[in-house]
């Protein structure tokens, strides 16, 4: 078997199962999220709306680690509670992360009355 | 309760004596803390009692700095005892090579999640240096006067915890941890003058695009994990290693790519080249305080942590590994690092205000720290890069206290409005072009011997196209460095009007012990060099063979010659013991 096959464990009866039930779905679905993630954080200006995208990434990375975790984690030498873990810990930074950000989007508010990206740019030169 | 649990409870209680420095750095943020919301809210009568916090604050910071330099001399101490434990011949020639048992050790705490080792205790020296320094100038600065200086240091003090954490984590969870608490403290503080607006807009740009950069990182290890089932570095490695090995280039793009983003918000935090667009925006806004910090203290703890990812993904100084990634990554690497310095100084041409230019000038000086971890074949390339670290920490947070000094009396960092300033002030108008010369490379001072260091191991390592960059780059350097030493020094002083009150002499006795430093560090370099390159032991390929799978190393690629360095008897464990 192709040993790289082996280690995203394709051959993993979790992935072959019938049913939508399988750890391919979830990692589509991590998948989508975070391209449309990525497709926010890059079309927004508005720097809520960028702050929505970086959110889908984040929550993108928390679909995959428990996936991950609930597919493969009865397996030899995978430490199935770690992605349980990280995607626990990923929401509570997600949370501080967005605190801090939307304390800065209300003081950039009140200085320049706007959040728009490109319109906040007094520091290009 | 399982049994085992209060056995746990114990051991980690015992743990807590292995990471000192950072639980009197902790105590001393928590009592500080606590010290600043209990005296009487802001009034100006209170305005000295009001340091109480700061003092407190300080206190345990020498305090950790204290222990950790006892730690370093623990580790470095036990060097008399080094023995000779192997020897290995390469063509023919034999080489010995003395490895220090203390020196080499690490002791992994809280289930593998962080590591102590000389490294880690180096590169929190430098951290800890770094930050009280910044405290004593933060003290000092009049931008913080009415905009809450006390809390200000105490998230100087929060940034440089995490960047020890950061320094010495060994599991992803606790990497990704780590940089997070140094990058959302940064964050605040970029942000920190309110109803500011270039700082406002710093704070802003600083955080989106360091969100977005933490978020493409952590979908990259959520892959890694993924494919591993593990989020211990070296585990993770040593897997990533075996499936590497002899298959498909779309199996090693897939690898790569994954690979590529974890890296990628690595590189921002160093500011490396396409991930540097926040950096001159985010340090221009910024108050200038910080501005120093952020280009000293978080981008040191994103070197360390750096160094020790690609220590774990690709062995440093094993001539004998030459399989696909480690090429490439040298290859990467060194095309990141010409970028990086390229740009940098490119764009640092142009530029009218000092604080924008430094942080150009800062992008620039990464890459040259990035040119020393090119040198992937060559295990003393990362010891340089370790040197000039404690090099740049001095000369660039020397240059920044002045600015701090100046705009202090000034009220701006724009070059007109710093002109002629050495006849005011003489003493730290001098400095700063001193500081200016050494981050040119002037051979009396030690930003010269920092870049000496990383273009010889650059050149023992056979990557000579980096070698000349890294000289036309000085050169151009040179330009916007003298430009500002002009400026400065010899153009006649403007109209701008000047502030009464002269700068408090604390600032003028730490530029003067920078100086200081610089000359010394550049008169007596070589046992910092040699400690440098003793505290990397622990990350190189060692003989109790860290790695599980090894490619083999009998392919064709091993005859490129340049990646053959003569490895010397001072070489300390330049050479790891071949499998066979």
């Amino acid at each position: 078997m192709d040993a790289f096959a082996h280690g995203l464990v394709l051959a993993d009866q979790g992935l072959l199962s019938s049913g939508p039930n399988n750890l391919f779905n979830y990692l589509i679905l991590g998948g989508v999220l975070f391209a449309l993630g990525i497709f926010a954080m890059v079309s927004r200006k508005n720097a809520v709306g960028i702050l929505l995208g970086v959110e889908l990434i984040l929550n993108a990375s928390g679909i995959n680690f428990v996936a991950f975790a609930r597919f493969n984690g009865h397996q030899a030498g995978y430490h199935g509670f770690d992605g349980q873990v990280f995607t626990l810990f990923i929401i509570v930074l997600a949370a501080a992360e967005a605190a801090v950000a939307l304390a800065l989007v209300l003081a950039v508010f009140q200085t320049h009355r706007t959040i728009e990206m490109d319109r906040v740019d007094e520091l290009r030169m | 309760m399982p049994q085992g649990f209060a056995e746990l409870l114990s051991r980690n209680a015992a743990d807590l004596g292995l990471i000192l420095p950072e639980v009197m750095v902790a105590l001393a943020f928590i009592f500080g803390l606590v010290v600043e919301l209990a005296l009487p809210a802001k009034d100006a009568e209170n305005a000295e009692r009001r340091k109480t916090g700061t003092y407190v604050l300080l206190i345990g910071l020498l305090l950790a700095l204290w222990i950790n330099v006892n730690d370093m001399k623990a580790y470095v101490g036990s060097l008399d005892q080094a023995v000779t434990i192997y020897s290995t011949g390469r063509d023919g020639a034999t080489v010995t090579v003395t490895r220090n048992t203390d020196m080499t050790s690490q002791d992994f705490i809280y289930s593998k999640m962080v590591v102590r080792d000389s490294f880690g205790t180096f590169v929190k020296f430098v951290l800890l240096l770094g930050t009280i320094v910044t405290v004593l100038v933060a003290l000092n600065a009049k931008e913080l006067e009415s905009n809450g200086r006390g809390e200000f240091i105490l998230l100087l003090a929060a940034t440089c915890l995490g960047g020890m954490f950061l320094a010495s984590s060994t599991n992803l969870l606790m990497l990704y941890l780590s940089l997070e608490s140094l990058s959302i403290v940064s964050y605040a503080m970029a942000g920190f003058l309110r109803g500011d607006r270039k700082s406002s807009e710093a704070g802003l740009k600083y955080v989106m695009y360091g969100a977005m950069a933490s978020g493409i990182m952590i979908f990259g290890i959520s892959y890694l994990y993924g494919l591993t089932g593990t989020l211990n570095l070296d585990e993770v490695a040593a897997h990533f290693r075996g499936m590497e090995a002899g298959h498909a280039p779309h199996t090693r793009g897939a690898l790569a790519a994954v690979l590529a983003m974890v890296f990628a918000g690595l590189l921002y935090k160093i500011a490396a080249v396409p991930f540097h667009y926040w950096a001159p925006d985010v340090y221009e806004g910024a108050p200038t305080t910080a501005t120093g910090f952020f280009s000293v203290v978080p981008k040191a703890a994103g070197f360390a942590v750096l160094v020790r990812v690609i220590a774990a993904f690709f062995p440093i100084g094993d001539i004998d590994d030459q399989g696909f990634n480690f090429v490439t990554a040298e290859k990467v690497l060194t095309v990141v690092a010409i970028l990086t310095m390229t740009i940098g100084n490119l764009a640092a041409l142009g530029q009218s205000n000092a604080k924008r230019m430094l942080a150009y000038s800062s992008i620039a000086h990464a890459g040259y720290m990035l040119a020393g971890l090119a040198a992937l074949s060559n295990a003393n390339g990362a010891a340089a890069v370790l040197f000039y670290l404690v090099v740049y920490l001095l000369m660039n947070l020397g240059a920044f206290l002045v600015l701090v000094a100046l705009e202090n009396v000034r009220g701006s960092c724009d070059l007109d409005k710093l002109r002629g300033t050495i006849r005011r002030e003489p003493l730290l108008g001098t400095a700063l072009v001193i500081f200016l010369f050494s981050l040119t490379g002037m051979p009396p001072l030690a930003g010269f011997i920092g870049k000496y260091l990383i273009m010889l191991e650059l050149a023992s390592a056979g990557n000579w196209l980096l070698v000349v960059v890294m000289g036309l780059n000085s050169v151009i350097s040179l330009y916007y460095y003298m430009r500002l030493a002009k400026a400065v020094a010899i153009d006649a002083p403007g109209e701008t009007p000047v502030s009464g009150e002269s700068n408090p002499p604390v600032l003028g006795v730490l530029a003067v012990g920078k100086v200081a430093m610089l000359l010394a560090l550049f008169v007596w370099f070589e046992p910092v060099q040699k400690l440098c390159q003793q505290v990397m032991v622990p990350l190189l390929p060692s003989v109790d063979e860290r790695f599980v799978a090894k490619p083999d190393a009998g392919s064709a690629v091993q005859d490129e010659a340049r990646l053959t360095p003569a490895p010397s008897p001072e070489h300390l464990a330049a050479t790891p013991e071949p499998e066979r």
